[in-house]
């Protein structure tokens, strides 16, 4: 190997970093660090100034690994790669090390501590730069088609999106028909359209294209392979197909939480289906016209409570339209909605629910710790009336609880099958919430509508498109890159035992039938390292990650200081 | 596909402007994004953190 | 604003997933001079690889029956299941571990004393955990749980760990043995005093080691057999 050149560059981050850790004084300790031939500080290195400094001493100081100490690899990894490779020098010898999430704005009161930690990272950061290897980007042919699973709003507007575009399109849903809760709606906000006509017109746009198959009363058997090569196994009805697809959306929605019927006890605010029924079933009634006149809505029934802490999203909405239409239906109705907290946020909503109290829809809060309880004999609904500081009354012909969206309870198969994560609640959980919302941490799967979080329509169909948008990219570049972070087999080592096979949870390493040896299949593989930790001969390591380089942080970490 | 012009115009460089060109150029189009300021990156730049994550909003 | 503060006597390394992290990180952490050793990854059923954290969790647990053994607090090591978004209580876990490990005073290897000998121990336990024997039957573990073993019978959790318990004994004691002869050729009373296990139960491990080729009798002092490694 070469001789070492580190060069090292301290980010001040403006004074994110310098306004609690005196960044000159680490980056001259960098310069005694083994190896390092430079280092300097920057006022922001992420700048262009910043940047360009960074390329120059690569060039000038004729630098072979470089480490910069700012902030998060998350965010900024990618600048700083894309810098060293403007120079010559591969990405993949580059370490980036964290001192301001890590280290500034978490030690703020301890200026010198946390200069002596920085200097320390640093000098871990160092220690792992030396032993990193060059790596290259791997390309992956794009079978040009999607798979779309769900048929309800999500699913058909990306379908219809993929189809536009002119790719192939598998839609599998799973019921007989598509439109999923949509065809089980009255009228939708903020428009006050009519259901079954908004989805009869999204269906008929979606049918006119050729190039999308439509699977109904289907089901997921099994899907192996990767981004741009995955393999899908689909039974309809009762014959099995095999399907190729590049890239998969993933658009299964929710379902609305009915209470349980309880026959002795209670169930919740005495839901019994007929004079307690839920929004979903009041939408089916309000189809076939509503006779009730005095009716009582109850919010966050069933949510926001400890086994469902979530908000719902959509509830406070649907209360207001609804108790809205009963109101245009009948002047004499008396629609009381009780509720914990409102969210009518946007520029329409808020609009709506003072259209509704105009209308003489009323609207009483109730707290968490004194929630109202229905009487069904009586016919009343009590509830403690915070502003009057006593119980109220109020008699109903009908009580519509809101119960929130949940998660479909077999979706652990599906997530299983497509090696993807749901939440502690069965909503699938995406890699990042912000950075990449609709995307997972595996390559080629995608999210959108209620499977992801509850979401009205309007949210879906946003969501569905960017998901559309982003599945679309590999499928038109029919190509794509794959990071080289995964395992690799050391041979002479390996003897076949087959443990990382069983516990690879992607099934990216099998024993090659001819040698008798592990083998990654390095699309697949996403450096999870769980086959590296469990071999016996330890004969797998993962690449950028490997033993000697965590062996070499860990021992520059307990070095003694000599400053 | 047919041939026809692979330009698309996006106004506005937030971060949904940014977002929208990032995806549009991995394709292969040509953006030509437009912003009224100065620099990019409109509100987003000038938020410190962002929540739940907390990660930096530069 | 949630710049939240914690104590700065902390240092990070970034695994792409706690599926990775192998027992020997954790002892050579140890080794090198680690108070204390926490292990961070996402909430359970949760992981963003999987499984990843479910396979961490037998390999921590495994490595504070390590230490125990030689007399290491186990509360020097801990894992927490904590997201991505719940910056507060990554705070509180590491503000927690701290105050413990504080109490606990600093690791037995900075001692003057037994510092030395502790830290042959840690080696002999990285052997250990380098050992193909502890790796397979961790490694199997998290299948056992979840499908039973090859028979389909379902392994009560009890069973598991006194698995892992009776195979770092003697994996511990063979390879703490292994080390002394790399040193000095020994025999099997004074490895019985130097690694504190009774010679009876050392002399079975010998000669386990001499049947399968990894150690033989160097010579004969004074009708005591010395022995050497292979």
């Amino acid at each position: 190997m070469n001789e070492l050149r580190i060069g090292v560059f301290v980010c001040k981050c403006g004074s994110n970093i310098a306004g609690f850790i005196d960044v000159p004084a680490v980056a001259e300790y960098a310069k005694g660090l083994p190896g390092v031939v430079f280092a300097r500080h920057n006022l922001y290195s992420c700048s262009e100034s910043g940047t360009q400094t960074i390329k120059d001493s690569i060039r000038e100081h004729n630098l072979n690994r470089v480490v910069v100490a700012a902030c998060t690899p998350r965010t900024h990894e990618p600048v700083f790669r894309a810098a060293c490779e403007d120079e010559g020098l591969n990405q993949f010898l580059f370490e980036f090390v964290n001192i301001r999430e890590h280290c500034s704005w978490v030690h703020m009161q301890e200026r010198e501590l946390a200069t002596q930690k920085a200097k320390e990272l640093v000098r871990m950061g160092v220690a792992r730069v030396a032993l990193l290897e060059p790596g290259e980007m791997t390309e992956v042919e794009v079978i040009p088609s999607a798979l779309v699973i769900g048929g309800g709003i999500s699913g058909i507007t990306a379908a219809t999106a993929l189809g536009s575009m002119g790719l192939k399109v598998i839609l599998a849903e799973r019921e007989k028909e598509l439109g999923g809760m949509l065809n089980d709606l009255y009228k939708l906000y903020p428009t006050g359209e009519d259901a079954r006509e908004f989805l009869d017109k999204r269906i008929k746009t979606l049918k006119k294209f050729k190039n999308v198959e439509i699977l109904t009363s289907s089901e997921i058997k099994d899907i192996e392979g990767y981004i741009g090569n995955y393999n899908v196994i689909i039974k309809e009805g009762k014959k099995e197909k095999d399907y190729k697809v590049g890239t998969i959306i993933l658009a299964t929605g929710a379902l609305t939480y009915k209470p349980k019927k309880v026959s002795k006890g209670k169930s919740l605010f005495n839901y019994d289906g007929k004079n307690v029924i839920t929004q979903i079933q009041l939408e089916n009634r309000l189809i076939k016209g509503l006779k009730e006149k005095k009716v009582v809505m109850i919010q966050c029934a069933g949510s926001r409570v400890p086994e469902r802490i979530y908000c719902s999203r959509i509830c406070c909405m649907t209360a207001i339209k609804n108790g809205m239409l009963l109101k245009k239906a009948n002047k004499d109705a008396e629609v009381t909605i009780l509720y914990r907290d409102l969210q009518t946020y946007g520029t329409d909503y808020e609009d709506e629910l003072r259209e509704a109290k105009k209308a003489g829809v009323k609207f009483i809060r109730y707290s968490k710790e004194k929630p109202p309880s229905v009487d069904k004999k009586k016919k009343f609904v009590s509830v403690h009336h915070e502003l009057l500081g006593r119980n109220i009354e109020i008699p109903f012909d009908l009580v519509v609880l809101s119960t929130p969206l949940i998660a479909h309870s077999d979706v652990k198969k599906l997530s299983q099958k497509l090696k993807v994560p749901v939440d502690e609640h069965g909503f699938f959980l995406e890699a990042h919430v912000k950075l990449r919302p609709l995307e997972f941490a595996t390559d080629g799967v995608f999210i959108c509508g209620c499977a992801h979080w509850p979401a009205d329509i309007t949210e879906s169909i946003s969501q569905a498109l960017g998901a559309t948008s982003k599945a679309a990219i590999p499928l038109l570049n029919l190509k794509v890159t794959v990071e080289p972070i995964i395992s690799y087999v050391d041979e002479e080592k390996c003897t076949g035992c087959g443990i990382c096979e069983e516990n690879c949870p992607y099934a990216a390493i099998t024993k090659d039938p001819e040698t008798k040896k592990a083998k990654v299949t390095e699309v697949i593989c996403k450096g999870c390292g769980i086959c590296a930790s469990n071999c016996p001969e330890q004969a797998i390591d993962i690449k950028h990650y490997k033993d000697e380089q965590f062996s070499a942080q860990l021992k520059a970490a307990f070095e003694e200081v000599k400053t | 596909m047919t041939k026809r012009s692979k330009e698309v115009i996006v106004i506005g460089g937030g971060i949904a402007g940014i977002q929208a060109s990032l995806d549009l150029a991995e394709v292969g189009i040509t953006v030509h994004l437009v912003e009224k300021l100065p620099s990019i990156g409109g509100r987003m730049a000038q938020l410190d953190k962002t929540f739940p994550t907390n990660d930096c909003s530069i | 604003m949630s710049r939240f503060q914690y104590p700065t006597n902390t240092r990070t390394i970034r695994v792409l997933c706690t599926g990775q992290v192998d027992p020997t990180y954790l002892l050579k952490a140890f080794k090198h001079g680690a108070d204390g050793v926490m292990v961070i990854g996402c909430r359970l059923g949760e992981c963003h690889y999987i499984t990843g954290n479910l396979h961490a969790r037998w390999k921590v647990d495994l490595t504070k029956r390590m230490i125990e053994k030689i007399g290491m607090s186990t509360e020097r090591l801990e894992m927490r299941f904590i997201s991505s978004a719940e910056g507060t209580k990554y705070i509180e876990a590491v503000k927690e571990f701290t105050d413990k490990v504080k109490s606990l005073g600093p690791t037995p290897i900075k001692s003057k004393e037994k510092g030395e000998k502790i830290k042959r121990a840690i080696d002999s336990l990285i052997s250990t955990a380098s050992g193909y024997r502890i790796r397979a039957v961790v490694a199997k573990i998290q299948k056992m749980m979840e499908e039973g073993n090859v028979y389909n019978e379902k392994i009560p959790q009890e069973e598991i760990e006194k698995i892992i318990e009776d195979t770092v004994n003697t994996e511990f004691v063979r390879q703490s043995i292994l080390l002394c002869l790399r040193e000095n050729t020994s025999s099997c009373v004074k490895l019985s005093e130097k690694i504190n296990v009774s010679p009876d139960i050392v002399l079975s491990h010998l000669s386990h080691l001499r049947k399968n080729n990894l150690i033989d009798v160097d010579r004969v002092e004074e009708r005591v057999p010395l022995y050497k490694v292979l």
